[in-house]
């Protein structure tokens, strides 16, 4: 049989060979180690795959060799040397066991079997079933090299690698887990559904007044530069501080549904990153300005792209605000957090063909489409919001200092 | 039915009161229940208005009354005893496990056995080592009783409401640190809580950490601790030992993968085991490491303040054991 | 009440009942034999003036308390002979459903609260249900049998204490046959006379010759008679002996013969069944009769037992456990 050259890491391609550890002619054991190869993380042994004796050594010292290629040959108990894989850079060490019709020597050496036994989670064992990773690939960082479900996510080996995976049967569908954060957001949104009554409602807000007051400010006292995003935040808070029962959120726990609130207006807003989203929240942003809300967001905004919250960032809140005004929709339904009563989601800014006093006019706006919790808030009120909202977006004032 | 901030305390005070005034075969027995309203004050008021007949307080003599209080179900009434150190019920364990527990089974099912025996018991307040345990392991094999642990006022109220008005035996055990504590109950003359299994009383996805008594607060302190690091953990309360209902424990685990439990007693024939025991079988393929168990150590709970504070699990340390379990 | 009082036809119930006791303790001894009922059983025959006597005393709605060594107590409250035997085999129509056996004779219908394994554990049963009868004031008694034994062990003393402190209505009676399983008393205990350690709870106490039909049912009378009115409890100490081993697996060698021979001619049924004849109440042949009239029926109440059927091992043993 082949000694193959594993695949040891996902970005590994070939192999250097350092040291022979056995020469031809020499006996060797299953598990024993035969050759030192250096990779490009670092230097590893080449174990034996089966009792048998060295036949021939392929590669010498100082020579590369590809993944997937063979360093040398086995004459293993039952005489042949056996078939070469020949499955190319691709194949893995389930392959080259696959390839070969006879399992030698495993039920002769106990002891050495042990060696190889694969520690692993349950879970870890179970997800690398379910997207057809081996777990000989894998390296286990847990106690006594036990594989766990973080070693999996590491050794997820690129999208365009998943030609490993055909080796198992020849299917071609890909498979892979998902990065935590997305798998974070997929049980979030999906409890969310699961949990929370939700209903939307639509309101068209003209954003001609805020533009033009955003024009003359710019920038807070300060120095922050002060966003939609912030007068959108200053417009809210008002509006939650006037209906303090958007502040309400459901109370997970008790004998009989209940209600808390923190009492004060806090907003939490959708900061999107690369692979996800993550929703700080903004404390106490009833009477803020715009300076001090720019400050807050644009802090709370830092922390997030570095995927590191405070615990005040993580305060529970009843209402979030997710602004894609700047994206491709005009118009989407937000998920509420679970948690959380309420999610405003702001549009694409655009402009529109709009009737008033009997006059056809062009302006600019955004569709607000909040949803709601219907445990908490019915429909009035919801429209109740969104109608106040609108009023101090389209006439309020703006407090800047 | 209204909604009222009250503390533990009162909450077990109100519930008797209430469950009295409602039927005339209930009856409280205890030592030094009655006009003193109890060591711990948890019978305040009772003696004044329902009388020494129906307030009663017993002698030294826990057998004596724990057994007669087998009698009085067996003829007609529903008393309910309160034992005033949990410890104490290792004085009257024969009468629990032996004839209370066993009754109605021994006669065929001739018979209904509806008491309460309330025990008061916990660590933390330097009472030494024979007034501090929570007996929560003494009676876990016992099939027969029912045993509830309240952690909340609310559970402290509807549970012992509901104990009262059940047919069978229930032991409650109740925890001295947290009578002084306050939270939101649902008061009225039909709230009962039933004794219906754990409860999830904070959400999070980084671990499921099971708790009862007042480890469940000290759980809590550590989720805080934790959140400042992004580690959201879920915490739940497991408020029934028998029988115990962990649907949402294992709902959990399938979520997070990793189980640890907090326990107020030592770890051998703790009620850890069986959490662990059966997610084991029901979320195997769930679990991303083995459950860790979090105890009192194999000694009795020492005088000395540092030292027993030092014994009861702390927040600083049930964060430290998530934080391992979660460390690369 | 004296024995002028005993109408005759108590009389003969006394005897009756006495004979109906033995004749099943004797048909309990040869099922064992037969290997109809296992593991253990504790006959009380020679004791059975103080069953017969007490519990004919009582009302139909006093309550009762006894032990492992109980069924005479609950054939004097008139349970019925085939479930009793039922239960003896294990048979799904026992007294207890097959789920207690011989130390666990329960009939709550008749007042039978429960029989204790464990030494003195019904006594504060017993003082609980006292407590009961004093709240519901229908003058009921609630009465509790016991051994020697059993005074000295923890449960008894708290019992008695509280009984007297609440002055309850609770009859504890002494059956004290002068042996704790196989340990005579004055190994045990530091008098014979245990009367005396109804002194240490200022508790009214009576000592009777437990072989004396009637004079433990006039005992029992009086003592009831007072707990009805709400003078509290008594302690009444029957003196008697066991005719047999404490189990039916105890032959007994560690009691003195002659201790044993001088009991044995007290046999509580023969002192009576003379003193009737001598009175001319019952003769020989009327006495008679009864013998063959009760092991008629107890023979008939064994076969009927030993062809019922065991529990069903899939029953639902929930419903037996919770209410």
């Amino acid at each position: 049989m082949d000694l193959v050259v594993p695949q040891l890491s996902s970005t590994m391609e070939t192999a250097r060979v350092i040291r022979w550890l056995k020469k031809p002619g020499d006996s060797v054991r299953t598990g024993e180690p035969l050759v030192e190869v250096e990779t490009d993380k670092s230097a590893i042994d080449v174990e034996s795959p089966a009792d048998g004796v060295l036949s021939e050594v392929l590669v010498h010292e100082g020579e590369n060799v590809a993944v997937g290629g063979s360093l040398g040959r086995l004459r293993t108990p039952d005489g042949a040397p056996g078939p070469t894989t020949a499955t190319g850079a691709s194949s893995t060490p389930v392959v080259a066991i696959a390839a070969e019709p006879k399992m030698p020597a495993k039920t002769e050496v106990p002891s050495a079997a042990m060696d190889e036994r694969i520690k692993s989670s349950p879970l870890a064992r179970r997800l690398a079933a379910e997207a057809g990773i081996d777990l000989k690939t894998v390296r286990g960082t847990g106690p006594n090299a036990r594989i766990r479900k973080r070693d999996l996510v590491r050794a997820m080996p690129p999208s365009d690698r998943q030609a490993a995976s055909t080796a198992r049967g020849g299917s071609s569908s890909a498979v892979r887990p998902l990065s935590t954060m997305r798998a974070r957001i997929a049980e979030t949104v999906s409890a969310s559904r699961k949990i929370i009554p939700s209903f939307s409602l639509d309101r068209w807000v003209e954003t001609t007044q805020l533009a033009a007051a955003r024009a003359s400010i710019a920038v807070g006292r300060n120095g922050e530069r002060i966003t939609v995003t912030d007068m959108l935040l200053q417009a809210v808070a008002d509006s939650l501080a006037k209906m303090p029962s958007m502040l309400d959120r459901w109370f997970e726990g008790a004998p009989h549904p209940s209600v808390t609130t923190s009492g004060t207006v806090d907003i939490g807003l959708v900061v999107a990153l690369e692979n996800g989203l993550l929703v700080p929240t903004l404390s106490d942003l009833a009477n803020q300005s715009l300076t001090h809300i720019a400050r807050v967001r644009r802090q709370a905004v830092e922390r997030a792209r570095v995927g590191h919250l405070s615990a005040a960032d993580h305060a529970p809140t009843s209402i979030a605000l997710s602004n894609l005004g700047k994206s491709g929709a005009d118009r989407f339904e937000a998920i509420i957090n679970p948690g959380q009563s309420s999610i405003l989601a702001v549009g694409r800014e655009h402009e529109r063909a709009l009737a008033g006093g009997g006059k056809v006019y062009a302006a600019s706006g955004v569709n607000l489409t909040l949803s709601a919790d219907h445990r908490l808030i019915d429909g009035k009120l919801g429209a109740d919001f969104l109608g106040l909202l609108a009023q101090r977006i389209e006439h309020g004032s703006w407090r800047i200092d | 039915m209204t909604t009222q901030e009250m503390t533990y305390r009162e909450a077990i005070v109100t519930a008797l009161q209430e469950e009295m005034r409602r039927d005339a075969r209930t009856l409280i027995m205890g030592e030094d229940i009655g006009p003193s309203g109890g060591p711990f004050k948890t019978c305040q008021g009772l003696y004044e208005e329902f009388g020494g007949q129906r307030v009663r307080d017993t002698p030294i003599a826990e057998t004596g009354f724990v057994g007669a209080a087998l009698g009085l179900a067996l003829t007609g009434f529903r008393p309910i005893v309160e034992i005033m150190f949990a410890d104490f019920l290792g004085v009257c364990f024969d009468q629990i496990v032996n004839s209370i527990a066993k009754h109605r089974f021994m006669s065929g099912g001739q018979v209904a056995v509806p008491l309460v025996i309330r025990a008061i018991g916990g660590a933390g307040q330097r009472f030494g080592p024979q007034h501090s345990t929570t007996a929560e392991s003494w009676f876990l094999s016992v099939p027969g009783l029912t045993i509830a642990c309240p952690s909340t006022p609310a559970d402290a109220y509807g549970m012992l409401k509901f104990a009262i008005r059940a047919d069978n035996p229930v032991l409650l055990l109740e925890h001295k640190a947290l009578l002084g504590t306050k939270g939101p109950v649902a008061v009225g003359r039909d709230e009962l809580v039933p004794l219906d299994g754990a409860r999830v009383v904070r959400r999070g996805r980084d671990a499921t950490i099971v708790a009862s008594l007042a480890m469940v607060g000290r759980a809590l302190g550590a989720a805080h601790l934790l959140s400042t690091d992004g580690i959201e953990v879920e915490i739940i309360d497991l408020r029934v030992l028998r029988t115990m209902n962990l649907e949402c424990v294992f709902e959990s685990v399938r979520r997070t993968n990793l189980l640890v439990t907090v326990e107020e007693q030592a770890q051998l024939g703790g009620w850890g085991a069986e959490v662990v025991t059966q997610v084991v079988h029901e979320a195997f393929d769930y679990l991303d490491a083995p459950p860790e168990r979090i105890c009192l150590p194999e000694y009795p709970v020492p005088y000395s303040p540092p030292l027993e504070d030092g014994v009861i699990p702390s927040a600083e340390r049930i964060a430290a054991a998530v934080r391992s379990l979660l460390k690369d | 009440m004296t024995t002028d009082e005993i109408s005759k036809s108590m009389q003969l119930k006394l005897y009756e009942s006495m004979v109906q006791i033995r004749e099943f303790e004797e048909q309990v001894q040869r099922s064992f034999l037969e290997g109809l009922v296992q593991g253990t059983t504790h006959l009380c025959q020679g004791q059975e003036a103080v069953c017969a006597g007490a519990c004919l005393a009582l009302r139909e709605d006093d309550y009762v308390t006894n032990t492992y060594r109980g069924h005479g107590h609950c054939l004097a409250r008139g349970i019925d002979m085939e479930a009793a035997f039922a239960e003896l085999f294990g048979r799904s129509t026992g007294l207890c459903a097959g789920l207690g056996g011989s130390m666990h004779f329960t009939d709550v219908r008749r007042g039978l609260l429960g029989a204790f394994g464990i030494v003195g554990a019904g006594l504060p049963v017993a003082v609980g249900a006292g407590l009961a009868a004093q709240l519901a004031g229908a003058g009921q008694v609630s009465v509790t049998f016991f051994g020697d034994g059993a005074v000295n062990i923890g449960a008894f003393h708290e019992a008695m204490n509280i009984a007297q402190v609440w002055r309850l209505p609770v009859l504890f009676i002494c059956e004290n046959n002068l042996y704790g399983e196989y340990t005579r008393i004055n190994f045990t205990t530091p008098f014979e006379n245990l009367v005396k350690r109804a002194d240490g709870y200022a508790m009214n106490a009576m000592m009777v010759d437990g072989n004396d039909v009637e004079a433990v049912f006039n005992a029992v009378s009086a003592a009831a008679a007072a707990a009805r009115t709400g003078t509290g409890p008594t302690f009444i100490e029957c003196k008697t002996y066991r005719q047999r081993g404490h189990s039916r697996t105890d032959p007994a060698k560690y009691r003195d013969p002659a201790e044993v021979h001088a009991w044995l001619a007290r046999d509580p049924i023969t002192l009576y069944r003379e003193k009737l004849k001598n009175s001319g109440t019952l003769s020989d042949a009327q006495a008679d009769d009864i013998v063959a009239e009760w092991r008629r029926q107890i023979l008939a109440a064994a076969k009927g037992a030993a062809g019922a059927p065991f529990p069903d091992p899939n029953q639902d043993f929930a419903a037996r456990l919770f209410a």
